[in-house]
């Protein structure tokens, strides 16, 4: 049974200066992870919302309308099984601008590879730390418009003058075309850029362009058509997601069209525009039920795009596309360089690659894992016997503790200053990123001063004193995780000393555990449930494009139950994601 | 529509190393009688630029002990000596923003709103920024190009941060309904912003606006059906196909246009080339507002809690860093006066060196930065520089203008009157009729008399 979430209120701003009880960020971590909200029909019986969907919210006979040119005859809705007993109160619909990596690749299945090569978007503004929220939310400045068609018009030259990838789409391009197949160019390669059936308007006018151009190019076919192109790449039914929907009257809120499914299936599993097999069947009405949408998702999954997307958001959620522009102190640490941070970069890729596709290992394995991957460069940070050659895999030392991501190289230089290490960023990272915990501002009489510090102090010694101040609370949700970290040293170098000081790396955090150094901390936090389910709300920022919101609580919670069930394999996860309700629904446009 | 085209000589010149041409400064020939206007009626282009130097500044060592017209150079400020009678400093002001989060709060300098809180650490600009305002005012089609925003260091902000006063200095429309003004960080894409439009390889000008004229049909259609928000999203998407048609359009200035320039903002041995970069964008600023391509900018030197490390000073940590050691670490006084210097270089570089036109004749220069002791982030004692005097508009030589007095206290500055008055002076420069700048606590309807001549 699905059923509308009653509204719930926003959360209150957090105090940080109030240390009283239980931190915030704990309360709203458990608040979300709080047992009992599964499936809990009792709850939404109470809530007093009449309009309940009877499973099949999907019964409405949507045949299409509301949606130009859209064809989409999504006739089924069988939401039994996987959404059943759901709250759901969907995220808005509206538009997302596709990001760089998406446009990208979309040029690349739309006009080939010469094409995409040339193909120069505008650089993504990130919010809560992903690209595609920012992309949901911000609007596009004049600069932005113009590179847009400066890029246009590069991949358009570009792909006039190799047509093999669009010749597959519309084969009249080749040979000597004549002025109708720009008609035939609007309508399929249109069809593919739009993700959807464009309309007779639509069509006269990219012709129009397209005979406009060809006059210009003194009846040049091929001058037209790069002037079409131009059109295609630079409309917002090619720049952006639309996901709006049909209306489900009982419930009040919106079911994506199979086209719009399919779309976001794609760009979530795949990082880019939907193949047109994919539409055909959308249009079809083939991806109506659970177990077509679920086949589809596997074979998705299964696919290699689906591991060059999940690179590119471990990229991003990692932060390690920023390392090549993270600065060291030459003369502390004479070893960094931007080869050894694109090294560490590619050395957590590995990982991911392991983890998520090479063994299909527990999400947990990626903060476990006893083994790196490491070329000499890499070795000779760690202290290890180099395998030679380029990237392999190796067995962490025993003395060293390390265990999983948090131990490499890419976590501890990012999370670091340019002079030393950062208990309090990589803790930071570690309640914000994968623990999902909100940390709130410092209070803005808080004193920065430091007290007198001893000058043989170690790092840790001098962040107690901090953190023990008056108004100084915030850093006791971070500093005592980071610490966990501090044999390792801003360049992710092992040291046990530190001033001459012995490093204590040990922890003991409530609601968290205790621990004595880094690989402990890490099999600490693998039982934590709230890092699968700080996964499922990553995957909704950096693939959907949004903040998870309060309505979606309970959808969450399933997912990752389903994520628990299928043994924390991201691959079951990524499967599971296009049948949830916080997929496949949306509320009024925003 | 076309920008109006003014009558300029040329003159060669030197940018990047390219052998360029640039308009002479306006002749008398070519004056109304009064000698304030075009023969034509036209106003003289007056321009803006707002400067932005994050993690704010040692009060001691950077506020001037003189007031007035006798004020002399203070340590941080010494870089400004070779332009200083162009130079006013404002003290003692109060940021008014209504709530504080660290550093945020420090861009209601340059908008007079205080921002909105999002959760976090992430706030969104409370409403349009000075330049807007101004280039507002300026109107439409003026230029060819409305206005032009760029940023030296290229490090973002590290994890925590975000919101929109992050992602920029500049905003653009009405609160709630913002544009981010993205800052450029390459100076070859500023030069392309700023002339590429110019010098197209093939003249096709008519049909990159017959395909905008079908992107825009596209729009439209599509905003029928969203909501309010992502229709404003379109309609700023429309505003910025409209003035790229209006760009594409434009005839180019009667001035030559300066070659690409050889800088492109690339780090060097993992060092962010700060000197070269900043050299690169005050001269295609400047050689914008001397050829009237346009008539304000935005200059962003460094972005807030960013991970920049000023390396050719040697620093040893990140500047931001370095502020929360102390107002007196060695790393953050070295950095502030080095960000001065940056600023300086800029003026200098808008004044000329006599065979053009020197912009701080006829441009009001606004900089400032995000708090007061960056330690603490306090922003009850801003820090404001006005240069330029804006066809003698503000007074010159300048002064410092001091709101109320220091007490010597680094952690509890104190403060007096509103910062934002500084920001309705600016404003009414351009526009006198303008009523108030701003929202909220922070809002200004009594504009600072003091520093006019």
């Amino acid at each position: 049974m699905l059923r509308r979430t009653p509204r719930t209120p926003p959360l209150s701003r957090p105090s940080c200066g109030n240390d009283s009880g239980m931190p915030w960020l704990v309360w709203a971590a458990l608040a979300l992870a709080a047992p009992g909200c599964k499936g809990d029909d009792a709850n939404a019986d109470n809530d007093g919302d009449a309009g309940t969907a009877d499973g099949t919210a999907d019964d409405d006979a949507d045949g299409g309308s509301g949606t130009e040119g859209d064809t989409d005859t999504d006739t089924d809705t069988d939401t039994e099984g996987d959404t059943a007993g759901i709250e759901i109160e969907p995220a808005p619909g509206g538009i997302r601008k596709l990001i760089q990596r998406e446009y990208v690749a979309s040029i690349e299945l739309l006009l080939g590879p010469e094409a995409a090569a040339v193909a120069d978007p505008p650089a993504d503004q990130p919010q809560e730390g992903f690209d595609a929220v920012g992309a949901s939310i911000l609007s596009l400045d004049i600069t932005a418009v113009e590179q847009y068609e400066t890029s246009a018009r590069a991949v358009a030259d570009a792909a006039v003058a190799n047509k093999s990838t669009l010749a597959s789409h519309v084969p009249c391009v080749s040979g000597s075309p004549d002025a109708s197949c720009y008609d035939e160019v609007a309508a399929v390669l249109g069809r593919l850029a739009y993700r959807r059936p464009l309309q007779q308007v639509e069509i006269d006018t990219l012709v129009a362009v397209a005979l406009d151009g060809q006059e210009f190019g003194e009846g040049d076919f091929d001058s037209g058509l790069k002037y079409m192109l131009s059109v295609m790449l630079q409309t917002p039914s090619f720049l952006y997601v639309v996901e709006v929907g049909e209306p489900l009257e009982d419930l009040g809120f919106r079911k994506l069209t199979q086209l719009e499914l399919v779309t976001r299936m794609s760009f979530f599993l795949l990082g880019r525009t939907p193949a047109p097999a994919l539409l055909d069947k959308a249009e079809a009405g083939e991806l109506a039920t659970t177990a077509q949408i679920r086949a589809e998702a596997e074979a998705m999954v299964g696919s290699t795009g689906a591991r060059q997307a999940m690179n590119g958001f471990f990229d991003e959620y990692l932060r390690l596309r920023n390392l090549p522009t993270t600065s060291k102190d030459a003369e502390l640490f004479p070893l960094y360089n931007e080869t050894l941070a694109e090294s560490m970069r590619q050395e957590s890729l590995l990982l991911v690659n392991e983890v998520l596709w090479e063994d299909d290992l527990p999400y947990q394995e990626l903060f476990t894992a006893d083994y790196t991957f490491v070329n000499d460069a890499l070795a000779e940070l760690y202290g290890i016997a180099s395998p030679g050659g380029n990237f392999a895999r190796v067995q962490w030392p025993a003395a060293q503790n390390r265990a999983g991501y948090l131990s490499q190289a890419s976590f501890l230089t990012y999370q670091s200053g340019s002079l030393r290490n950062s208990p309090t960023k990589r803790g930071r990272f570690v309640q914000q990123s994968v623990l999902c915990n909100e940390i709130p501002p410092p209070p803005p009489d808080v004193n920065p001063s430091l007290p007198e510090i001893p000058p043989d102090a170690t790092l840790r010694e001098i962040l107690d004193q901090h953190k023990d101040q008056e108004g100084c609370t915030c850093h006791q949700s971070t500093d005592p995780i980071g610490f966990a970290f501090e044999n390792y040293d801003a360049i992710g170098a092992f040291r046990t000393t530190e001033n001459g000081q012995p490093i204590d790396a040990s922890g003991n955090v409530d609601g968290l555990g205790q621990w004595q150094n880094a690989a402990e901390f890490a099999a600490v936090l693998a039982e934590d449930p709230r890092l699968s389910t700080c996964l499922v709300q990553n995957l909704i920022r950096g693939q959907i494009g949004h903040k998870e919101t309060s309505g979606e609580t309970d959808a969450i919670l399933a997912l990752d139950t389903a994520f628990v069930e299928a043994g924390y394999r991201v691959r079951d996860l990524l499967v599971e994601f296009p049948l949830s309700p916080l997929f496949r629904y949306v509320d009024e446009p925003k | 529509m076309t920008f109006r085209l003014k009558r300029r000589t040329v003159l060669r010149g030197m940018l990047g190393g390219t052998a360029v041409t640039v308009g002479l400064p306006i002749l008398e020939a070519m004056l109304n009688n009064h000698g304030d206007a075009f023969a034509g009626g036209e106003p003289l282009p007056l321009r803006f630029l707002c400067y932005y130097w994050a993690d704010g500044v040692n009060i001691a060592r950077y506020e001037p002990e003189a007031t007035g017209a006798n004020w002399t150079l203070s340590e941080q400020m010494a870089p400004l000596l070779p332009v200083k009678d162009y130079v006013s400093v404002i003290t003692g002001l109060r940021n008014l923003c209504q709530d504080q989060i660290t550093h945020h709060e420090g861009m209601t300098a340059f908008n007079g709103y205080s921002f909105d809180y999002d959760g976090g650490l992430n706030t969104n600009a409370g409403g349009p920024t000075i330049d807007q305002l101004i280039a507002d005012a300026i109107g439409e089609g003026i230029t060819p190009v409305r206005a032009v925003h760029v940023r030296v260091s290229k490090r973002e902000s590290t994890d925590g941060d975000g919101g929109t006063t992050v992602l920029a200095m500049s905003h653009r429309g009405t609160p709630g309904n913002l544009t981010a003004q993205v800052p450029q960080a390459n100076p070859q894409d500023v030069w392309q912003t700023l002339f590429g439009n110019f010098m197209p390889p093939v003249d096709d000008r008519a049909q990159r606006t017959r395909v905008l004229d079908a992107v825009r049909d596209d729009v439209t259609r599509l905003k029928m059906r969203l909501g309010e928000i992502d229709n404003q999203r379109l309609d700023a998407h429309l505003t910025a196909i409209g003035e790229l048609e209006d760009k594409i359009t434009a005839l180019p200035p009667e001035c030559a246009l300066p070659g690409l320039p050889a800088e492109t903002n690339d780090d060097v041995g993992g060092e962010e080339p700060i000197s070269a970069v900043t050299a690169a964008m005050a001269e295609l600023i400047a050689y914008a507002f001397r050829c009237d391509v346009t008539r304000v900018g935005t200059f962003l030197f460094k972005k807030f809690v960013s991970a920049t490390v000023f390396d050719e000073i040697n620093a040893t940590n990140m500047h931001h860093s370095a502020s929360h050691n102390g107002p007196d670490d060695s790393n953050y006084r070295a950095g502030v006066i080095y960000s001065m210097e940056k600023l300086a270089e800029v003026l200098q570089i808008f004044a000329g060196d006599g065979t053009v036109e020197n912009l701080l004749d006829s441009t009001i220069v606004y900089a400032s930065t995000d708090c007061s002791t960056g330690q603490s982030h306090s922003i009850n004692r801003q820090p404001i520089i006005l240069a330029g005097t804006g066809r003698g508009y503000l007074v010159h030589p300048g002064i410092h203008y001091q709101a109320t007095a220091w007490n010597g206290s680094h952690n509890q500055p104190n403060g007096a009157g509103n910062m934002s008055d500084v920001l309705l002076t600016c404003l009414r420069a351009f526009d006198p009729a303008a009523a108030s700048v701003g929202g909220g606590a922070p809002m200004s309807n009594t504009p600072l008399d003091d520093v006019l001549a």
